[in-house]
């Protein structure tokens, strides 16, 4: 009765949210981030290619990490985060680099169905590491399956560390004047980040590379 | 950026006292002692064009894209682009893209302006940008509609019937070529079809074409490409040049790339599945293996002979689109794929979609989402899509249309030439483009209808007529005594029967065969 459609399994692309919950994001810091991740989910559900591809996992950081397994955006929904303690940072590197040994579905010549998209990750921070988080950062780098496509890491807010960040991705923004509108725009850039768009074409002569991400907002700095 | 009202987060930064802020809520702590005014209503977004032209939009955009944001006229008739970092060239090509639309809507521009929004007038104040009509608001993305998810959540959160059925996806495919193939008459190519860019109503078959201030223009330096495409709309030579080669000029979008689009949007708008995405895997790298089956390695999952790229499960092909259409998505997907030139044209698409329009019966299943099909030449009459046999009439006319050869040859073939096969149903209508030979349903040409087939049950026996209502001259052939049907009168239609419409160069036969159903 329906109209056949593909229904075998289609490619997912497997989106991970690393967010710091410690004390410092308590009061309007983390009302915003519920905010951001709400909307973000919205624009997702409102793109046809998102819905049907997207596949979201939240990891929150603060006496220690906590991993909600990779959901169909359909069936995700956004949790409402609180704030309190530490800032177990390494905690969650290390369970972003669990989930992508165990949720990653492989591409394999000849496999029975197709494997996954390159995982994408952003991690949202305002202070620094309270654990030890190179070892989980080093092993995030030299990864050879299960390796993430791209990672992004927004620090929030003067107390944050530059090198910290450096030293877990080369893709680092920084929001220095962190607001509830500021914070919008990064997670609307994140959904734009996620949706398939348009392909730019090169103008001749400008030698620009092609890439797949935006521009982030203005009120971000790329470092 | 502007603060919209009822942000949580007073301006500052700072942490309003009382701790958190409800999500979407006002700050309770620093609520005043006593009602709060209104918020004052933004000023108009003052808009000048080129020509110093006033006009006024809603302050606030109603979407911001990496080009730039989209704004309301204060009438809501309208929608103003304003680019955030305008190219230099950005405006030359504006103006060139401005001047082309009378040019494209020149034999009946109330007919063609509704299938385009096409930027009508260059902005100058706030900024370099573009005004152009506002779609009908009773469209959507045409992406909304072939993502099983989404549709699935447009019935439940507005009822079934805002899906459609299959015959309004015919409609909006027959326009969708119409419009593309006038663009390409005119030497343009849209370069980024994609089922974001198709505004659609599939309850009436309506189609708009939107993002038209990228078209570009072969050989043209003004008219050049801004985007490449959307990925799974972009031809093999296109996804092949992403990664362009040193030394070597990288592809651009071109009629053949746009064809490529219209052949895939065709397939996903009425099978509801991409042509060339099947099982197989040609890289561990999803990136690469996307590239690669996009791309150099692109293979139809039709594939008459490598099957090595079919679907796992079972799946309804081409062939259920009748011999015309299966051709055309062969000739697109198998001969054209790498050989752009060889791909089928728009304005064949729009035929063989009008002639297949022809051809569809209604399915008998209420519950049938499709609610229609293309009735098959031979064999069972089952619904392909809900799998129901059709219960009606016992026998329903076909109509082979035969047009006078061209060569003006009579030899063993006879001195007509089949043109198309029409199924007659019940109240099916006849048109001008079915009476006169070589024209087709479009912007000129009267689309009353000119004729109709009735069936008429009867306690006995059920029985056919064909309602002549303006057709010219149609003269009964089979019979001896040359009888004229003449116009507000009816003929029963018999099987084997032969009648003639017309005189001279432009007359035709029309053959009737009963065909059983059941």
């Amino acid at each position: 009765m329906a109209m056949n459609f593909d229904e075998s399994p289609s490619r997912r692309l497997p989106v991970y949210l690393l967010l710091d919950t410690s004390g410092s994001m308590a009061g309007a810091p983390i009302v915003a981030v519920n905010n951001g991740v709400g909307l973000l989910y919205r624009e997702l559900l409102n793109n046809p290619s998102s819905v049907e591809t997207v596949w979201m996992s939240v990891i929150t950081f603060a006496a220690d990490a906590k991993r909600q397994p990779l959901t169909e955006l359909t069936h995700f929904t956004p949790p409402v985060l609180t704030a309190g303690g530490p800032t177990a940072m390494g905690a969650a590197l290390k369970e972003l680099g669990r989930a992508l040994d165990t949720e990653i579905i492989p591409n394999v010549p000849g496999g029975d169905r197709k494997g996954d998209y390159k995982p994408l990750a952003f991690l949202l921070t305002d202070g620094v590491p309270t654990d030890e988080w190179q070892t989980a950062a080093e092993a995030l780098k030299k990864r050879t399956v299960g390796r993430l496509g791209t990672f992004v890491a927004l620090g929030c807010g003067d107390e944050v560390k530059v090198d910290v960040l450096k030293a877990i991705t080369d893709k680092v923004l920084l929001m220095r004047d962190v607001q509830g509108d500021t914070l919008q725009e990064f997670f609307r850039w994140v959904s734009a980040s996620i949706k398939q768009a348009s392909i730019a074409a090169p103008r001749t002569g400008t030698g620009e590379s092609l890439t797949m991400m935006p521009p982030p907002p203005p009120t971000i700095e790329t470092i | 950026m502007a603060k919209r009202p009822g942000n949580p987060v007073p301006p500052g930064g700072q942490v309003p006292p009382g701790g958190p802020v409800p999500p979407g809520g006002q700050a309770r702590g620093n609520a005043p002692p006593h009602p709060v005014a209104a918020p004052p209503v933004p000023p108009p977004l003052r808009v000048v064009t080129s020509d110093n032209q006033v006009i006024p939009c809603r302050p606030e955009p109603f979407n911001s894209g990496s080009e730039g944001r989209l704004y309301f006229t204060l009438d809501g008739t309208r929608v103003v682009k304003i680019y955030s970092s305008p190219e230099p060239w950005r405006q030359a090509s504006l103006e060139a893209i401005i001047r082309k639309r009378t040019q494209v809507m020149a034999d009946n521009q109330a007919y063609w302006s509704a299938y385009y929004c096409w930027p009508e007038a260059r902005i100058a104040q706030p900024g370099l940008g573009l005004v152009m009509r506002r779609a009908s608001t009773d469209l959507r993305p045409l992406s909304h509609l072939l993502s099983p998810r989404f549709r699935a959540r447009l019935k439940r959160e507005h009822g079934p019937e805002v899906v459609g059925t299959w015959i309004g996806h015919v409609g909006i495919m027959i326009k969708l070529a119409r419009t593309v193939s006038r663009l390409h008459n005119s030497g343009l190519c849209h370069s980024d079809l994609s089922p974001n860019n198709l505004l659609v109503n599939p309850q009436n078959g309506m189609c708009t074409l939107i993002d038209c201030d990228g078209l570009v223009e072969a050989e043209s330096t003004i008219l050049m490409p801004t985007v490449l495409g959307t990925p799974d709309y972009m031809a093999p030579e296109l996804v092949s040049g992403i990664m362009p080669i040193p030394g070597k000029l990288s592809p651009r979008p071109t009629v053949e790339t746009d064809l490529h689009a219209l052949a895939v949007l065709i397939y996903q708008g009425l099978l509801f599945r991409h042509p060339l995405r099947g099982r197989a895997i040609y890289s561990p790298d999803p990136d690469e293996d996307e590239r690669l089956l996009l791309g150099e390695r692109a293979l139809y999952i039709e594939h008459p002979i490598d099957s090595s790229n079919r679907p796992r499960t079972p799946f309804l092909t081409s062939a259920i689109l009748g011999p015309e259409m299966q051709e055309l998505c062969t000739r697109a997907f198998v001969d054209g794929l790498h050989a752009p030139r060889k791909r089928p044209l728009a304005a064949e698409w729009e035929r063989a979609l009008v002639r297949m329009y022809d051809q569809t019966v209604p399915c008998s299943n209420p519950a049938c989402e499709a609610r229609s099909f293309v009735l098959p030449e031979s064999g069972a009459v089952t619904c392909p899509w809900c799998k129901v046999e059709v219960r009606g009439p016992a026998r329903i006319p076909i109509l082979y249309f035969y047009r006078l050869r061209q060569d003006g040859r009579h030899d063993s073939r006879g001195t007509y030439t089949l043109d198309f096969r029409f199924v007659g149903w019940h109240t099916r209508k006849l048109n001008l483009w079915h009476i006169e030979p070589y024209r087709m349903p479009g912007p000129n040409i009267d689309a009353t209808p000119v004729g109709e087939i009735i069936w008429e049950p009867d306690s006995r026996q059920s029985r056919w007529w064909l309602v002549n209502r303006t057709i010219d001259r149609v003269i009964d052939i089979t019979d001896d005594q040359h009888p004229v049907v003449s116009t507000a009168s009816r003929i029963e239609l018999r099987d084997g029967q032969r009648l003639k419409i017309g005189d001279g160069n432009h007359s035709r036969v029309i053959e009737i065969r009963l065909h059983r159903l059941s």
